[in-house]
């Protein structure tokens, strides 16, 4: 009986390898990607052990002395961690809100362009500031935004927002800049990827509709929308598995002393006591901090998405 | 036909892709080529042999260098005393920002260590921890006549020197520096460069143009800067690219606290630690800080103080200083010319102002004449008896000469005058120091200048500007002395000091540009003290107490 059991397992083993062998080229092209991840993912893993210890180099990782909760008390009693979590969770959501539809809706647009030549052209110029790095582009805003003749601080004034001065100064502005400057960086490029699941919509429905009197707009929402919804979906989920990591280059390029209470965020804290104070151990556990809540967020939105949508990813 | 074309296509595009990784491969291999040529030059038959004998003669040093500077390799300097010692040294030279990044995860990695650290601004608490886990090896040992004769020259003129470099430990990890630039006061006591970091300017072209007099109190320099902010005193047509006072928040020269003396007191220790009658105290909770800051809270709130102030960087300082139109009226540096270029003539020195009540009160910067971080060798160098001897050449007065400033031939003449004292070229300055000058240990002793060289005659002017400018108004003397923390008290002071600075910095910017001080005031003191501030300031006493008793 057991020995039976045994040889239904061992059968079922050699039929999935059976069949992996069959298409073991698609195993050798997956395997670069997962050397990779183990590699660059799963191995430095072994150092987030130093959240719990007192890092000292000539020690290592796993010799230092172990310290427990130590560095996740100092920072929930600091007393930025608050406004911390707070700023990063609000700039993560509000980014989200913004840079998220927009794409959709301007691919949505963009799609009904019959126009191949403007179609190219508009979308080239749209995708093109993804390119220019994020030094750059924190310079241009600090630039434009300059009290003393900066571009946008001239429009804000000619347009009647008064004697108006020192945007970048003005905590309460700060979201609003940062989310801006990606819309206008990052929408090109978050396009793309909706553009190439409308073009693969097949024409047929379209042309059926079109037989049936659908206008433009019921072809969009009856059509294009749905094709797009898995699409929106996954990218949904993805966005908040990274609702806490938001880059730290940004916000730290343009906080300024008096911006300070809305654009510290975790990852400029992060950076300034790990890199810059050299406190690798209570770094690390800020970080780890992060990461938990992160994790926690994408299972969430995932189980609300499998629920709503129907579409999951773990 | 159309399907042949992109067969065609596709070929062409493998073709160049393979011609390209072809390319690379032959670069790169050149590249390694190249760098086993030069190690073979580099480590010649006969230096090997010499190695086995002496032990190793190559080491790796992590260097801290000027943004404007080449690479150490390059320094003539440098070449004189590795020919001199006959060693080779593979530098990692770092400068501005990433300095302190790269340092840090150097020291924290443990790994790729290199064999010394040279001008890499080590902090105590580097020092320290680095002793402690033995990252970095004691040298007192090998401060001896025999390893290091230039040094145990420098000691003998200055017998206190070593106890400054001493760690609590007991043990020596750094070699010190020693810069004597300073000046004897009428008071009798000497005093050195650094004692008032920052001078504030007026533009007296302006002043002369709008018709109006020096100001002496801070209410008279409030209606000059309301002038100022509402008249065309450059007089390009544009009235409103005037900036009554500019500074830049939280810098060690170009911040404002020379204004605070109105109101009893400055505060240019970026710790904000003061020292009076014997006892330390906190200057960013008392009262008078109080009250400046609800003062210049006006100032701002009247368009009189620039608007960047608290996000500008010297080049955009600068930028507005040396503009062609001359834009500043009122601005703070160490000295004018470097802030306002060709329309320096047009700038006086403003001194200490008094406040409503006739209030005038200065803290001298705190000032030391020796460093002890330019130097440290860590675990893995095995030959650091030769590699003192090589950096103890720095200590030789010529050399540390070249060292501190530039080669001769370049920064100095070839030939010393008469008397044997070398004298500057022409080109000599701040640009050709900062490109040709080496970050590491040296000496300049208060006697070195005109025995060796004279002093350059920027430090010279500001030498006398202190002496005869502004002293004047100073009547407070005490300064908090470099004293030497105990392990405990660096322990304190690290764990809460980096907070208790970023707080003040934030919350006092706040204050300046929107104000409400008396509404927050209790909170932050308060939030301070929850902080560890007490405990930060005990630890300060504590090791002044100290100090001042092995004074005595």
């Amino acid at each position: 009986m057991k020995e039976k059991k045994n040889r239904q397992v061992s059968g079922k083993i050699r039929k999935t390898l059976i069949q992996a062998g069959r298409s073991w080229q698609l195993y050798l092209l997956l395997m670069p990607g997962i050397v990779l991840t183990v590699i660059y993912k799963y191995i430095p893993m072994y150092g987030v052990q130093i959240a719990f210890r007192d890092y000292n180099p000539m020690q290592g990782f796993g010799g230092s002395p172990f310290v427990g909760m130590r560095w996740f008390v100092k920072f929930f009693t600091n007393y930025k961690s608050v406004e911390m979590i707070k700023n990063t969770m609000l700039l993560s959501l509000y980014s989200i809100l913004w840079t998220f539809p927009i794409p959709i809706v301007l691919s949505l647009i963009m799609n009904q362009i019959k126009l191949e030549r403007f179609k190219k052209v508009s979308q080239t110029i749209l995708y093109a500031p993804h390119f220019v790095s994020i030094m750059i582009v924190c310079g241009m805003l600090r630039i434009f935004l300059s009290p003393y003749g900066g571009l946008i601080t001239t429009l804000v004034r000619a347009a009647g927002g008064g004697n108006v001065t020192g945007l970048l100064d003005r905590p309460e502005l700060f979201r609003t800049i940062y989310i801006a400057s990606s819309v206008w960086q990052d929408t090109g490029w978050g396009m793309i990827i909706y553009m190439a699941t409308l073009s693969g919509v097949d024409i047929t429905y379209h042309e059926a509709a079109q037989v049936d009197g659908a206008n433009i707009w019921q072809r969009i929402l009856h059509i294009d929308l749905p094709e797009l919804v898995p699409m929106i979906m996954i990218q949904l989920i993805m966005s908040f598995g990274d609702l806490m990591n938001v880059g730290f280059e940004k916000a730290f390029l343009l906080q300024t002393d008096l911006n300070k209470s809305t654009s510290e965020i975790i990852a400029t804290y992060v950076y300034e006591q790990g890199m810059l104070k050299g406190m690798y151990s209570f770094s690390t556990a800020v970080g780890l901090f992060n990461t938990a809540v992160n994790i926690v967020l994408l299972i969430l939105v995932n189980r609300i998405s499998r629920k709503t949508a129907d579409i999951s990813f773990i | 036909m159309r399907k042949t074309m992109k067969k065609a296509i596709s070929l062409a595009m493998a073709l160049t892709l393979a011609a390209m990784t072809v390319g690379c491969g032959s670069q790169s291999g050149t590249a390694a080529d190249t760098a086993a040529e030069t190690t073979d030059n580099g480590g010649s038959q006969e230096t090997q042999a010499k190695a086995a004998e002496e032990g190793d003669r190559h080491f790796t040093i992590f260097a801290g260098i000027s943004p404007l500077s080449p690479d150490n390799s390059e320094k003539p300097i440098v070449q004189q005393m590795n020919e001199a010692m006959d060693v080779t040294i593979d530098w990692n030279c770092v400068s501005g920002d990433t300095l302190v990044e790269k340092r840090n995860l150097i020291l924290n990695s443990g790994t790729d260590l290199p064999d010394a650290f040279m001008g890499a601004q080590l902090t105590d608490y580097d020092i320290i921890t680095g002793g402690a886990s033995g990252l970095l090896i004691p040298l007192e040992s090998y401060i001896n006549e025999e390893t290091m004769p230039n040094l145990c020259a420098v000691i003998k003129e200055r017998p206190a020197l070593m106890a400054s470099c001493t760690m609590p430990d007991g043990h020596i990890y750094t070699l010190p520096t020693i810069s004597e630039m300073g000046f004897t006061y009428k008071d009798g006591n000497e005093y050195f460069i650094g004692a008032i970091p920052q001078f504030v300017s007026i533009n007296k072209k302006w002043l002369d143009t709008l018709g109006l007099e020096m100001p002496t109190t801070i209410d008279e320099l409030h209606d000059v800067l309301v002038a100022f902010r509402d008249n065309d005193c450059n007089g390009n047509g544009d009235a409103t690219d005037e900036i009554p006072l500019s500074f830049e928040w939280g810098h060690w020269c170009a911040n404002m606290t020379t204004l605070f003396s109105a109101f009893g007191f400055t505060d240019y220790n970026e710790d904000h630690r003061a020292v009076e009658n014997g006892e330390v105290y906190f200057q960013a909770t008392t009262e008078n800080y109080k009250n400046a800051m609800k003062y210049f809270h006006e100032w701002y709130a009247e368009g009189l103080i620039d608007m960047e102030v608290f996000s500008q960087d010297d080049s955009q300082y600068i930028a507005k200083g040396a503009a062609d139109d001359e834009r500043l009226g009122v601005f703070t540096w160490w000295e004018i010319p470097e802030v306002t270029g060709s329309h320096a003539d047009e700038y006086e020195y403003l001194t200490y102002l008094s406040g409503p009540d006739g209030t005038l009160g200065v803290n001298l910067n705190e000032q030391g004449t020796t460093g002890h971080n330019s130097f440290a060798i860590t675990n893995v160098c095995t030959n650091p008896a030769l590699l003192l001897k090589w950096v103890d050449q720095a200590y030789e007065p010529i050399t540390s000469m070249q060292v501190i400033y530039g080669p001769i031939g370049v920064y100095f003449q070839e030939q010393p005058d008469e008397n044997g004292v070398y004298i500057e070229t022409a080109e000599a300055g701040g640009d050709l120091k900062a490109r040709s000058e080496l970050q590491g240990p040296s000496r300049q002793l208060s006697s070195d200048f005109g025995t060796y060289y004279y002093m350059e005659a920027r430090a010279q002017q500001r030498l006398d500007d202190l002496n005869n400018v502004w002293f004047e108004k100073v009547d407070q003397f005490e300064y908090y002395p470099s004293v030497i923390y105990s392990l405990e008290e660096t322990d304190v002071i690290n764990e809460h000091i980096t907070d208790i600075k970023d707080y003040v910095k934030e919350t006092s910017a706040k204050w300046l540009a929107n104000g409400g001080v008396d509404e927050e005031w209790d909170t932050y003191v308060e939030q301070l003290n929850n902080m560890g501030l007490q405990e930060v300031v005990a630890a300060w006493q504590s090791a002044y107490d100290r100090y001042m008793e092995a004074a005595k």
